[in-house]
């Protein structure tokens, strides 16, 4: 491992604090306690009649009521992928120990969403169209806005910084930590709230996924067996909900104000596949992770884990894993690749979000949590899936996949706590 | 519709829109205070309006500032107060 010898990498950039609500609990430390335990959160729906869809699974988030969690007003007029993404921001940002300070109206926002209040933006079709029809709200338009969330947490604890959504579907709050970490390490802020949200679990979204030949068949009635990222079996991906938060800050100002400081975000990758809509390219995402090193000042042995995009689709994964191959050479066949989708779904916009979370308590605890359900791995995917349970293992640097549907990827890459 | 009707209705739909008890509702009291804002305002005026099959004008609307005053003010809208 080397210096960064990027000039622009003046500021260094640590991670402070975090926040998440998951279909493994709505806790950063419940989350890591089940994603290293192998826990599976898919779950059969039963929020609404699935019987008719052909995958009638999804990743839900358990025991949480956003009825305790907000006041009447914020459940009016948020979408539930806003509720999400401000419980997840109120966990960070409440446990920064920066709440009631001065730093607040300093402090930026930028959140990532694939799909924003899609519940919200189908109300009014079943309002109009419904027999008899019923009064449309007024409260939609603002439920539907992608910007809710980011405008929701400024709102909420009065942050005037500059104040972002970013949409590039499946890679969104990858994206958003990146830009987060540039504005640090440019000066252009010190402190950033940035992840992601998504609630994507509604019966026209799961019918329309389904149309599209990607999520999981033949698997209801074995929830936990249904992701396979890297397995020979996978069949694709359940859809999921959730949402990841952190504080990011320059490392003097953390170390100023003596924060704990779990972890360093020293590069980011991002890139645009230019070639399809919905098809991987494997040397962009390969480019992805290299423009992720070089940012970084990394060499490809320096990185000792990578957290997958890994979604368990047929076209995804050995894409994914030829990539890694040809950026870490055969010592591929070696280096442990998570998935955290094999236990999480695929929560879209906030998976990346999650992710990167889950990459922070690596480094941080010096584990590897297991991909989940990869019993036999396909021979096309040449790289070592922990399939055997979590690991422990001397980590340097861990890279966080993520890639999307437009071709947007997005690679983050992390180390402990400076010494 | 006699006022006491008009009256039972307008609380059962603010109760409705606030999610609130509607014997929890005074004519005494403020919008303010029951938390009306201008989006609810907006749902409270569409609920309305079908329900006396009358037409508010938003703008006077948001200007009321008490149930006795919306009271009135609807009274005054219904085909029976000209």
């Amino acid at each position: 491992m080397t210096p960064t010898s990027n000039p622009i990498a003046a500021r260094r950039v640590v991670v402070t604090s975090m926040g998440l609500v998951s279909p493994l609990g709505a806790s950063p430390q419940l989350f890591w306690e089940h994603l290293c335990a192998g826990t599976s959160g898919v779950r059969r729906i039963e929020h609404f009649d699935a019987s008719d869809a052909a995958c009638q699974l999804a990743g839900m988030v358990p025991d949480w009521d956003p009825g305790e969690a907000f006041s009447r007003r914020e459940l009016k007029s948020y979408d539930r992928f806003a509720l999400l993404g401000l419980a997840a921001a109120a966990q960070a940002w409440e446990g920064s120990g920066l709440a009631d300070t001065l730093a607040a109206p300093h402090t930026a926002v930028v959140m990532g969403t694939g799909i924003g209040g899609i519940a919200s933006y189908t109300e009014p079709y079943h309002a109009l169209y419904g027999t008899p029809p019923r009064p449309l709200n007024a409260y939609t338009i603002p439920r539907i806005m992608n910007s809710s969330l980011s405008a929701a947490i400024a709102i909420k604890w009065g942050l005037r910084g500059p104040n972002l959504t970013l949409n590039t579907a499946c890679s969104s709050g990858a994206n958003a930590i990146g830009l987060g970490f540039q504005w640090i390490r440019s000066g252009q802020a010190e402190r950033v709230l940035c992840g992601g949200a998504e609630a994507p679990i509604t019966y026209e979204l799961l019918r329309t996924w389904e149309a599209l030949g990607v999520l999981v068949r033949n698997r209801n009635d074995a929830p936990e067996a249904a992701c396979r990222p890297f397995d020979e079996q996978r069949s694709g991906f359940v859809l999921a909900e959730g949402a990841a938060v952190l504080l990011l800050e320059s490392l003097d100002t953390a170390q100023r104000r003596g924060a704990p400081i779990l972890a360093e975000l020293v590069g980011y990758g991002s890139n645009c596949d230019a070639r399809s809509l919905t098809s991987p390219d494997q040397e962009s995402v390969a480019e992805a992770m290299r423009l992720a090193l070089e940012d970084s000042g990394l060499f490809p042995d320096d990185i000792d884990a990578i957290n997958a995009h890994g979604t368990g689709t047929l076209v995804n994964d050995p894409i994914e894993a030829q990539a890694i191959r040809s950026v870490f050479g055969p010592r591929s066949e070696r280096l442990p690749v998570t998935a955290n989708k094999s236990m999480l779904g695929h929560s879209m916009g906030a998976s990346s979000a999650l992710e990167a979370v889950a990459s922070v308590f690596m480094v941080q605890h010096q584990r590897i949590p297991p991909t989940r359900n990869c019993t036999q791995r396909d021979p096309k995917c040449p790289i070592d899936p922990v399939a055997d349970g979590a690991r422990d293992a001397r980590l340097r640097a861990v890279l966080s996949n993520s890639f999307a549907f437009g071709g947007s990827n997005a690679v983050l890459a992390f180390t402990p706590e400076p010494a | 519709m006699t006022r006491l009707e008009l009256e039972a209705l307008l609380r059962t739909a603010l109760a409705k829109e606030m999610d609130l008890d509607p014997a929890s509702i005074h004519p005494e009291d403020h919008l303010k205070d029951l938390d009306v804002g201008s989006l609810d305002a907006v749902n409270l005026l569409m609920t309305l309006e079908d329900e006396l099959g009358i037409e508010v004008d938003l703008e006077d609307f948001l200007e009321l500032q008490t149930v006795a005053q919306l009271l009135d003010f609807l009274e005054q809208k219904l085909p029976s107060a000209s």
